[in-house]
């Protein structure tokens, strides 16, 4: 009891001492208990390597399946290239507006090197503005549409494509569940496709496309978010 | 797995399916229901040997099933590892399938199909969906 007291006697000495650095001294010390206590909950929540692993392996499979459904689609369609960009804010975030930027994340094609030049570089979603503008013309229902590379309004794009050696290009938007942009889907082809039944064909297919790469592209953000 | 379940239903239906491969150039068309793991083809016609009524076991969560929840599909057989074997024998390199409320419907093609393929099988799939 005497030792008790003798303790409380010396901890009053130092408050009054010094009353800031005690109390911040007590704050830390229950802090680091809560801490120490609650270690074994904390634990759950840190990834693990066999967790991180097979994450990654979920990661590469949906890889997988959106680049085998992109050759697939480009042989059917007979297309020189078909490719998935994806709309940013010039982070690594793909999902926040506004959008800024564009990049092509999936590509599937028969360009030769030179023509590759600078294709998975972020560009500017303004220098597709007019195209876009056609695509989300209705916002509740953005459409497809398909175009020749020579009566483009963009002229940035137009540039883009012909450096490519593509004359005649389709897109499809690509839309969460909820309906929000996330990107497009699109064709291109060195020769110019003419007959308007073919083109509506390809329209419809790639529409149907569009909405199965959404599915995965949405399967895999979801994951991301729930970890 | 039941056996056929509509057997008048697929006979009445068996001239738009000889018309469909004649226009098509497919070489064999099949309708496959799928119930839960397990798919069976319950109706086959053209270059085939589909084993009637077999149930195959399908994967959890196979891309190609789940992708028809979104409209028809194009792939290579060699993506389907379960029908890679059928396929060759017959001479199958590429088929179209279209969603059907009891599974699918699939158009087998030696090459790659004609753009055209699609829209008939469409059509095709919207009228079985109305008999079976």
């Amino acid at each position: 009891m005497d030792q008790a007291n003798e303790i409380i006697q010396s901890l009053y000495d130092k408050f009054i001492q010094n009353p800031l650095a005690f109390t911040a001294f007590i704050i830390l010390a229950v802090g680091v208990y809560v801490i120490y206590s609650q270690v074994d909950k904390l634990v759950d929540y840190i990834p693990t390597p066999a967790y991180e692993n097979e994450q990654f392996g979920v990661s590469l499979n949906r890889d997988k399946q959106i680049n085998d459904a992109l050759e697939d689609a480009r042989e059917f369609y007979g297309a020189d290239i078909i490719l998935i960009a994806q709309f940013h804010n010039g982070q690594y975030d793909l999902t926040r507006l506004p959008f800024t930027k564009v990049s092509i994340t999936y590509y599937q094609g028969n360009l030769n090197p030179e023509e590759q030049d600078n294709l998975y570089s972020a560009r500017p979603l303004s220098t597709m503005n007019k195209m876009m503008l056609r695509m989300w013309t209705d916002k509740e229902n953005p459409k497809c549409i398909a175009s020749r590379v020579e009566n483009l309004n963009d002229i940035l794009y137009q540039q883009r494509l012909q450096g490519m050696g593509i004359n005649f290009v389709t897109l499809c938007p690509l839309t969460n569940i909820r309906n929000y942009p996330i990107g497009y889907l699109s064709a291109g082809y060195r020769t110019e496709e003419t007959d308007p039944e073919s083109v509506d064909i390809i329209l419809d297919y790639q529409k149907t496309l569009a909405a199965r790469i959404s599915g995965y592209l949405e399967e895999g953000s979801i994951r991301e978010k729930r970890d | 797995m039941s056996c056929n379940p509509a057997p008048h239903a697929v006979a009445d239906l068996e001239p738009a399916y000889s018309d469909f491969i004649k226009r098509s150039k497919a070489k064999t068309l099949v309708i496959n229901r799928v119930d839960g793991k397990f798919t069976q083809t319950i109706y086959a016609v053209g270059k085939t040997d589909a084993y009637l009524y077999v149930p195959i076991e399908v994967p959890e969560n196979f891309p190609l099933i789940e992708s028809l929840e979104y409209g028809c599909v194009t792939t290579k057989i060699s993506r389907i590892g379960n029908y890679k074997e059928i396929a060759k024998r017959v001479g199958i390199t590429h088929i179209v399938i279209c969603p059907l409320e009891i599974g699918y419907i699939g158009a087998g093609y030696s090459d790659v199909p004609p753009i055209e393929a699609l829209p008939q099988l469409e059509e095709l799939s919207e009228i079985t969906n109305e008999y079976i």
